[in-house]
């Protein structure tokens, strides 16, 4: 860069942290690195802050997904957002977003969030928080999902995943999970005595290990209250054939009742044979 | 004094002029000088480049002028004198040439039967120009850089090494004129997070070594075919003859991979113990063949004859041999090949023994998997050919039994084909749009990049002297015209037309995933100049660099391979314009990294680096930019670099432009050099124009600039 008309000093490169480095001609006619003065920063574009020159250039860096990730995008996926490397998005999977390192979106899978490492994301809606710094992948991860159901008899039937009829929550061989299910349920029609409105709520908790294929359940539950006529109402987790853990759910004859469920699960892959 | 010549050569006078070549003296109006403009650059205009002229004037119509134009006054003949065709011209004085170039025929003006031509001279720069204004890549003739395009030939020209179909024509050419550097141009490429290396699918390669061409190369074509040459010290330096762009287009290479083939033989056909060509009589397509099939081999004459020229082939030969004769038999199998009439013949297998068949014993057989051929130009064909002594034989369509069959073998008579065209040909480096960059548009962008200035040569009209404004200007003597000039009056004048804000940048390829989402272009590579003038013509002016455009550098997939990437919204190729990269050669990626071609085969460690900055630790972008992989900002940017010296005197409120009249001659004329310093009692000028009047007082536009 040229010296600027009339001045006796001129940028001569821009260090780490944006510092502009000036010289000048000494004695000898050899230019020599100098500290500039506020105006002779300034005359040349720059900013003088703490008797500092700085270049306000920044750098090309940008918040571009495809890009600061390392990823392998499967046939006709899209609609994701991640921050992070070495992330995948499986075989038709669609709006996934991953926050975090390693983290992995299953076949067919759609609207999900992952945050933190080598997590894995299985269904549907779903919410992961994975925490495997140093582990294999979905060692240690937490889901958040949310299931549905409507009755109107007073027979037993499961809660599905995202209310799809189909989906429940698979244990894993040789994982073990903690759970936590927030129910309620409200009526909204039907010809049974009480009324629209009428509600009730539980917490059911327990963990399940499943030893090689076979699970085993611990569960309690805690009625947080109702309104009304819920005589017959009920919740409770198993664990089906297939190792699903099953939300069951049990309303009254001629009563519309709609039934919404969170899981909160913490899962561990162990890796281990349990049997 | 000498009197003012303006010397015209007919139509169609080539380069160089040898005497006699039928030259002209015109006819001029004996007090009319002509009214020179000489001028090299506009100081006060940012965003041309000006050449010298003449204003225009008029010549009489004599016999002598008229021969010369062929009587084009009178309308009713068919004069051979074409307006639309430069007439080279000199002016001279005496022996001194003060003005070379073309003249161009305004109007006749026929007034009361007195015939007047009306004319302008332009110089040969502008020449330049008008002649590459009308010519696109596509006019120049590529074919001496035509070449095989695989992994080898890739790989080599980073070394400077490829290896050309054809001989060189051009002079300019050598193995580092097109190279194949990493960019990403689509989203063929992924990085497997449990392998750390790179797959590029499809046929692999192209989606990220696609050629570009050396730019010095591309500018001594333009201008070699514009019948010019050029000396420059900038040119030739690395700064500059390290500079590519790409010659990419959006089709890919596997569109141009083709055919597999299977025929099948006759048993029926009887060879003996002369020669004669295998007959197959069947064609199966095998079933993995993929692309156009094309039907080369021919089964009413058993030759595979190529359709085009560079054809790579490969042959996979399969012959069971079968015995129904009394007597063994001893076989011979030939290839012959026909390259351009001439045969050469190969023996693929001879001297095999071929008893009486048995049954449940093996036949005997020819087999090789694979016979690369090598390059079959258009009407070249290969015949594979067979000999039995002792008993004429036939051959197996399918062997009685399988499990005889080699490995490999499909137990059938059969040749499989293969063949590719991997030649990168004239079709494919300016194929579509890339054949539409216009030449003029190239050069300019050069010009506009570097802020050159172009020059004839004094020693030679066709020769150009091309270097940047910054290391040409004030560069030359020091000339004392005081004793020359009218010190009566000297009228100063500040610099008008200024504008407030000038902007100066490439072209936005707005189609840039880039530019279209992230508006780097706004945000990063324009530099914007705000002055602090209060006066001014226009608010804004932008200064574009037409035919180039600057081209994000990045760590493509975060794996450590720094490279340009060049995608759109959808991260897929498109018709973008024209990039500019700097080659920092062959790099070895860092991070342990490595990349194959397609899903398996070599992993390669190394790349071909091309930046948007130099090993002076200059960019090619206008403002300053730290570029990813770099830890702090370039300072030296183009702007930097090549026009903050020009702007700094252009803007300076004590720049002014000086009015002078002085007498200058001929030999003055001859003399002076636009990069001259003038001294004017003991004040410094630069030359900004001189309007020249043969034997009167010149009008000079000069330049004072502080510090000058």
């Amino acid at each position: 860069m040229d010296f600027k008309i009339g001045q006796s000093v001129k940028p001569k490169k821009i260090v780490v942290g944006g510092v502009v480095i000036f010289e000048e001609y000494d004695a000898a006619k050899i230019l020599i690195e100098v500290i500039p003065t506020q105006s002779q920063c300034e005359i040349y574009g720059f900013d003088y802050r703490d008797s500092t020159c700085f270049s306000n250039i920044k750098s090309t860096e940008i918040n571009d997904y495809n890009d600061i990730n390392d990823f392998i995008i499967g046939t006709n996926s899209g609609y994701f957002n991640i921050i992070g490397v070495n992330n995948e998005i499986k075989h038709k999977c669609f709006a996934n977003s991953i926050i975090g390192n390693n983290n992995v979106v299953s076949d067919y899978t759609n609207n999900t969030t992952i945050s933190g490492t080598k997590g894995e994301a299985n269904y549907n809606n779903s919410q992961v928080l994975a925490g495997n710094q140093s582990d294999d992948l979905e060692t240690r991860q937490s889901i958040i999902l949310l299931a549905g159901r409507e009755t109107t008899t007073a027979a037993w039937s499961t809660a599905k995943l995202n209310n799809d009829n189909t989906t429940s929550f698979k244990i894993l061989d040789n994982s073990i999970i903690t759970f936590n299910f927030y129910i309620t349920a409200v009526r909204t029609g039907g010809t049974a005595a009480g009324s629209k409105g009428d509600f009730k709520s539980w917490v059911e908790r327990g963990n399940v290990v499943n030893r090689a294929g076979t699970s085993t359940l611990k569960r309690i539950r805690q009625n947080l209250g109702n309104d009304g006529t819920t005589t017959g109402w009920n919740a409770l987790s198993a664990i089906n054939a297939d190792n699903d853990l099953a939300i069951s759910i049990k309303g009254a004859t001629n009563m519309d009742i709609k039934w919404i469920v969170k899981l909160e699960v913490i899962e561990m892959r162990t890796g281990v044979d349990l049997s | 004094m000498n009197i003012q010549q303006l010397i015209a050569y007919p139509q169609g006078t080539t380069e160089p002029i040898t005497y006699p070549s039928g030259e002209v003296v015109l006819d001029l109006f004996k007090d009319e000088p002509i009214p020179l403009v000489l001028n090299v650059d506009d100081f006060t205009n940012v965003a041309e480049v000006d050449a010298s002229y003449s204003k225009s004037f008029e010549m009489p119509g004599t016999k002598n002028n008229n021969l010369f134009f062929n009587h084009i006054y009178d309308i009713t003949s068919d004069s051979n004198f074409n307006p639309h065709v430069k007439t080279k011209i000199i002016v001279k004085e005496g022996s001194i040439n003060t003005f070379e170039g073309y003249m161009q025929l305004n109007e006749i003006i026929i007034k009361e039967g007195v015939i007047t031509y009306d004319i302008t001279l332009y110089s040969e720069t502008v020449n330049l120009k008008d002649i590459l204004s009308e010519r696109v890549f596509r006019d120049l003739d590529f074919t001496e850089l035509e070449h095989i395009y695989n992994i080898t030939q890739i790989r080599d020209s980073w070394v400077n090494n490829l290896t050309y179909n054809n001989a060189g024509t051009s002079g300019f050419r050598d193995g580092g004129t097109i190279k194949y550097p990493f960019i990403r141009w689509n989203d063929g490429i992924s990085l497997f997070s449990t392998g750390n290396y790179f797959v590029s699918n499809l046929y692999g390669a192209y989606n990220v070594f696609k050629p570009c061409i050396n730019a010095l190369y591309l500018f001594k074509r333009i201008m070699s075919s514009a019948g010019f040459s050029f000396t420059s010290s900038f040119l030739e330096s690395d700064r500059f003859s390290k500079l590519y762009v790409d010659l990419k287009s959006t089709e890919e290479r596997d569109e141009l991979y083709v055919d597999f083939g299977v025929r099948e033989a006759s048993t029926s056909e009887v060879y003996n113990s002369t020669f004669n060509t295998l007959n197959l009589t069947a064609y199966n397509n095998w079933a993995g063949a993929t692309g156009a099939q094309l039907a080369l081999y021919d089964l009413s004459t058993d030759k595979f004859t190529s359709n085009l020229d560079n054809l790579n082939v490969f042959y996979k030969v399969e012959i069971f041999f079968s015995n129904t004769g009394s007597n063994p038999a001893v076989v011979d199998v030939i290839l012959e090949f026909n390259k351009g009439g001439v045969i050469t013949t190969t023996t693929l297998a001879s001297g095999i023994n071929v008893p009486v068949n048995v049954v449940g014993v093996a036949p005997s057989m020819c087999y090789i998997p694979n016979i690369s051929l090598g390059l079959l130009d258009n009407n070249d064909f290969v015949e594979i050919k067979i000999k039995s002594v002792g008993e004429s034989i036939n051959v197996w369509e399918v062997i009685p039994d399988v499990s005889d069959a080699p490995p490999g073998s499909a137990g059938k008579t059969r040749i499989t084909t293969a063949y590719t065209y991997d030649t990168m040909d004239i079709n494919m480096l300016l194929n579509s749009y890339r054949g539409d960059n216009n030449q003029w548009e190239f050069i300019k962008s050069f010009i506009t990049m570097f802020k050159l200035v172009v020059l004839q040569d004094d020693n030679n009209l066709n020769n150009l002297i091309i270097e940047p404004y910054k290391t040409w200007v004030d560069t030359g003597n020091l000339i004392n015209l005081t004793h020359k000039v009218d010190i009566e009056e000297i009228k100063y004048i500040p610099i008008d037309g200024l504008d407030k804000t000038i902007i100066i940048q490439h072209k936005p390829d707005d189609k840039d995933r880039i530019i279209s989402i992230y508006d780097f272009n706004n945000i990063k590579w324009r530099y914007v100049n705000n002055s602090d003038i209060e006066i001014f013509d226009g608010v804004e002016n932008t200064i574009e660099v037409e035919g180039l455009s600057s081209s994000f550098y990045r760590n493509i997939l975060n794996a450590g391979i720094y490279a340009p990437e060049v995608i759109n919204e959808d991260k897929e190729n498109f018709d973008n314009s024209l990039r500019v990269f700097y080659d920092k050669g062959v790099t070895t990626i860092s991070g342990g990294v490595t990349y194959r071609i397609g899903s398996s085969g070599t992993s390669y460690t190394d790349y071909l680096k091309f930046t948007p900055f130099n090993d002076f630790n200059e960019s090619y972008d206008f403002n300053s930019v730290q570029y990813q992989g770099g830890s702090a900002a370039i300072l030296d940017s183009l702007y930097n670099v090549y026009w903050a010296k020009y702007i700094d005197e252009l803007y300076h409120k004590d720049t002014r432009i000086a009015k002078i009249e002085a007498y200058l001659t001929a030999d003055d004329i001859s003399k002076i050099k636009f990069n001259d310093i003038i001294l004017i009692k003991n004040k410094k000028f630069r030359i900004h124009k001189i309007e020249y009047r043969a034997g009167a007082m010149s009008k000079l536009e000069l330049i004072t600039i502080k510090d000058l």
